[in-house]
């Protein structure tokens, strides 16, 4: 688990420096800004992993769950499902989401990330935070035993929310910047 | 049942997987409809930037030559016919003589249509929402309008018998105790041009516990920055490379008549 402590002091060391002009942000912290949201993401899938895996013990699934809703801006950020085939959409708050996952089994999940994704423009809200979305694409293979049983390419837009948090350092408020996942909105695009 | 719950799962769970640096994802660039992504406007800020002509490509080869050249594949593609090519061409030629259209504009508005319960029953709603900006450049999504049938009030009453007669001022209004009973006509003893406020009433059905919301479902927008037009963006989930946020329809509104026309077409009051 230190290894997520580290990146996340790197994280923070990253934005400490992110002073900003109020209102605009430059492009090269946008790049940085892509890259750090994408880490974020990345961490919330090894919880994921773990989470979903058959093996692991009850208290560290409790604790994967925990550390991935702390990636969220709050427990208030839903995740939205829509599908080809249904007109149904639906959307859960983040921890019920994950419970649900840990429901999930499939023996192996094969993955693609298509190299093509885009990134809205950050805005500046009026919470004094930046906003924006990241979308990707990807490949899903679903197995059990050695047979794929689900397939699919997915659309996925993710809010990712860039925050100011103020720290005493040695008696000093020091402002640094760390981001955040927010509502996150998957669109099937394609199913086999 | 079992593939319904099967194809879920399967959703949830490459979600998230795909993030995962320990599992084995692979980047590819070699899938079939690669250039269809590059093309399909995925997120409402592309769609603008490339109706303003100044997006930055992530295909070099892909770069159109005039900002005409880029508007025609912005525009669903079973709009063209012969019927619909001159006004098809009406509209782009303002679109590019009128000023650039931003996020920050007041003058476009996000549909959302929501499901909520209503006094125990389930209703379907359009909430409209429209972009503050701030001198700081901050910004926000503000509820502006809302068409909601289940909070329609007949504003029409052609008995001319329903009326707070002209002389009830000579003895204090008392006749205001008989309106007021008159549930079915109450909207007749207002303004003849009257025209109610739905966000208000849904506003105050939500504070008195009434309204509860549920769920939004799809949404659409509505631009009007283009002189004398208005044109709707929707998203169409589809292969090939017409397909994300497009423009699904186009519609000529003189410019002093565009507050009637969102009055009448989103219930916002401007």
């Amino acid at each position: 688990m230190s290894k997520y402590i580290y990146s996340l002091f790197f994280l923070f060391i990253c934005f400490s420096t992110l002073a900003q002009e109020e209102g605009y942000i430059e492009e090269e912290r946008v790049v940085e800004f892509e890259e750090i949201a994408l880490e974020k993401a990345r961490d919330l899938g090894t919880y994921i992993e773990i989470i979903s895996d058959k093996d692991s013990r009850s208290s560290d699934v409790s604790e994967a769950t925990e550390l991935a809703v702390g990636l969220f801006l709050d427990e208030y950020q839903r995740v939205q499902v829509s599908s080809l085939h249904r007109t149904e959409v639906q959307s859960f708050p983040i921890r019920e989401y994950l419970d649900r996952i840990g429901l999930l089994s499939y023996r192996k999940v094969e993955l693609e990330w298509f190299d093509v994704h885009q990134v809205s423009d950050i805005k500046l809200g009026t919470d004094g935070k930046y906003h924006g979305v990241i979308t990707v694409y990807q490949r899903f293979k679903g197995y059990t035993n050695d047979e794929v049983v689900y397939e699919d390419v997915t659309e996925k837009n993710i809010e990712v929310i860039l925050d100011k948090i103020s720290k005493n350092v040695g008696g000093t408020i020091v402002n640094n910047w760390d981001v955040f996942l927010g509502d996150i909105n998957v669109i099937e695009t394609r199913e086999k | 049942m079992n593939k319904r719950i099967s194809n879920i799962s399967g959703m949830f769970l490459c979600l998230f997987l795909t993030f995962n640096t320990n599992a084995q994802v692979d980047i590819v660039s070699d899938y079939p409809n690669r250039s269809d992504i590059i093309l399909r406007v995925k997120q409402v800020d592309e769609f603008i930037h490339r109706f303003n002509f100044n997006e930055k490509k992530i295909d070099l080869t892909q770069i159109p030559v005039t900002r005409r050249s880029e508007i025609i594949p912005l525009l669903v593609e079973e709009t063209y016919n012969k019927e619909n090519a001159q006004v098809l061409q009406n509209f782009i030629n303002a679109s590019i003589k009128s000023p650039l259209i931003s996020f920050y504009d007041d003058n476009w508005y996000a549909v959302v249509k929501c499901e909520g319960v209503y006094n125990r029953k389930t209703v379907r709603l359009n909430l409209v929402l429209q972009v503050e900006a701030f001198q700081n450049h901050s910004s926000k999504w503000v509820l502006t309008g809302v068409n909601a049938p289940f909070l329609e009030i007949d504003a029409e009453c052609t008995d001319p018998s329903k009326l707070i007669s002209p002389s009830n001022n000579e003895v204090g209004f008392i006749g205001l105790q008989r309106i007021f009973e008159d549930k079915e006509n109450i909207t007749a003893y207002s303004l003849t041009t009257y025209e109610p406020d739905y966000l208000s009433i849904l506003l105050h059905e939500v504070k008195a516990g009434r309204f509860i919301f549920k769920k939004s479902l799809v949404s659409k927008y509505y631009f009007t920055q283009v002189q004398d037009w208005v044109f709707v963006l929707e998203h169409f989930n589809r292969s090939g490379n017409n397909s994300g946020w497009l423009i699904s329809e186009v519609i000529p509104v003189r410019e002093n008549q565009k507050k009637q026309f969102l009055y009448n077409e989103l219930k916002v009051k401007i």
